[in-house]
């Protein structure tokens, strides 16, 4: 069971995505999410031409305490929600339901047809105990001698499996994809840096890269999203069963 | 999913751990995650690199300074500031990074009335082209700010600006206070004079 989520993101991918920070637009986007309590703002983005490096502004709405960002990239609209801490990350089902309705006012503003969706999460399980953390991937991978010899206290692993799911009346190629790594770092604490030593979960599940077609509205986003979480449920509860061993 | 809100984010991941995603081009959508990190964090060259590293360092010594003549300034409507000055400076320097560097620092004390009513009263001395997106959008996302004065100062910088492109905004604001919506609605009223004095010439 995840214990500390990091966030959860959903992106809306559509050719027309990279709306102006101009007025017109910004008025409109700020009438539809007058209730949501977003402020637009501006980051600097850099693209890669070539060699060469061109800079350009993003237009982005976030709520004051950044916990909330909806930015128009050049290829996806991008809604995540981060752990700032204090606020509680709710359940992927609430966050389904916020990206939702979010998304269903922006495709009325802006009406793009989508070419690929995608949600994606991430979060640290409880602690482990030393021990029981170098048995985690002894667990799940087949390791070589040499470290079966001497266990990694750091490591990575990506499966990606693609199969096809219903959404609505359409039939999707859906990628899954899992991270399990264990992972070093610090967690910011009002008394200062906490160090932690971890199992991430991570996923990434989107429609298939290689079909362009412009073919997702409005309907689809929410179909889409309990779709992706079903599926990430079940991998989560296969990871707990074999953790659990 | 749980998650304990005993412990408060944000993550910092220890060096080794970092992964170095791939620049993220026109082909995005061949790969099949969709977690890459953004190009606006990946360098192509050293170069460039050494460049933004300068641009960084320049950042923090204006957002210090600037912060330090924000408090030292006593702000009144129609005089100029020391801030506003530095603010000139910077932006005949650094141009789009200068107006970027007020956007960060905006948002990060948006919460904080005074700063927030300060890069307001600062920006609204400009010429509304020469700050723009930026200065457009501050002013904007301060419309729904908690703080009255904060309020007043938006209307302040549209009041100051005199564009007409502006209107489109101004209509989609409302105050809930009868006399920020009056002062908001005669802004507006000047503006549209404005556009029709323009379109009859």
């Amino acid at each position: 069971m995840i214990e500390h989520l990091i966030y959860y993101q959903f992106g809306f991918f559509a050719p027309n995505t990279h709306l102006q920070p101009k007025p017109d637009i910004i008025g409109r986007l700020l009438e539809a999410f007058k209730d949501k309590g977003f402020i637009p703002t501006t980051a600097q983005e850099l693209q890669q031409i070539g060699p060469a490096i061109k800079t350009g502004l993003q237009l982005q709405f976030t709520s004051p305490n950044r916990e909330w960002n909806l930015a128009f990239e050049p290829h996806r609209a991008l809604l995540k929600k981060e752990n700032v801490g204090g606020t509680g990350m709710g359940s992927p089902e609430d966050f389904c339901e916020e990206a939702n309705e979010i998304f269903d006012r922006l495709l009325k503003v802006n009406p793009f047809t989508g070419t690929r969706l995608s949600y994606a999460t991430k979060g640290l399980l409880p602690e482990l105990n030393p021990a029981k953390l170098d048995e985690v991937n002894k667990r799940i991978l087949n390791l070589l001698p040499f470290y079966t010899k001497y266990p990694p206290y750091q490591w990575t692993t990506r499966n990606v499996a693609r199969f096809d799911v219903h959404l609505g009346e359409m039939t999707e190629s859906l990628n899954v994809i899992t991270d399990i790594n264990r992972v070093q770092g610090t967690i910011a604490r009002d008394v200062g840096p906490l160090s932690f030593d971890r199992i991430e979960i991570g996923f990434d599940i989107n429609t298939y890269q290689e079909n362009t077609t412009p073919r997702f509205t409005t309907n689809h986003v929410g179909l889409f999203l309990q779709e992706a979480i079903k599926q990430s449920q079940n991998v989560m509860v296969e990871i707990e069963s074999k953790l659990n061993e | 999913m749980n998650e304990s809100s005993s412990i408060p984010a944000p993550i910092t991941l220890s060096s080794e751990t970092r992964q170095t995603a791939p620049p993220e081009k026109t082909d995005l959508p061949t790969a099949s995650t969709t977690t890459i990190e953004p190009l606006t964090s990946e360098t192509s060259t050293l170069t460039e690199a050494c460049k933004l590293a300068q641009v960084g360092e320049t950042r923090h010594q204006f957002t210090d300074r600037f912060l330090q003549l924000i408090h030292e300034s006593e702000f009144e409507y129609g005089f100029s500031t020391p801030a506003d000055a530095y603010v000139r400076e910077a932006l005949n320097e650094y141009s789009t990074f200068a107006k970027d560097w007020i956007s960060d620092l905006f948002l990060k004390n948006f919460s904080d009335p005074f700063i927030t009513c300060a890069i307001l009263r600062v920006i609204a001395h400009f010429d509304y082209q020469q700050m723009c997106p930026q200065g457009m959008i501050m002013a904007v996302a301060c419309a729904a700010h908690k703080n009255t004065d904060v309020r007043e100062c938006c209307v302040r910088c549209f009041e100051s600006w005199e564009n007409p492109d502006t209107l489109s905004i101004l209509r989609s604001i409302s105050f809930s206070k009868d006399w920020l919506d009056e002062y908001l609605k005669g802004v507006i009223s000047d503006l549209e004079r404005l556009t029709n004095h323009v379109v009859s010439r």
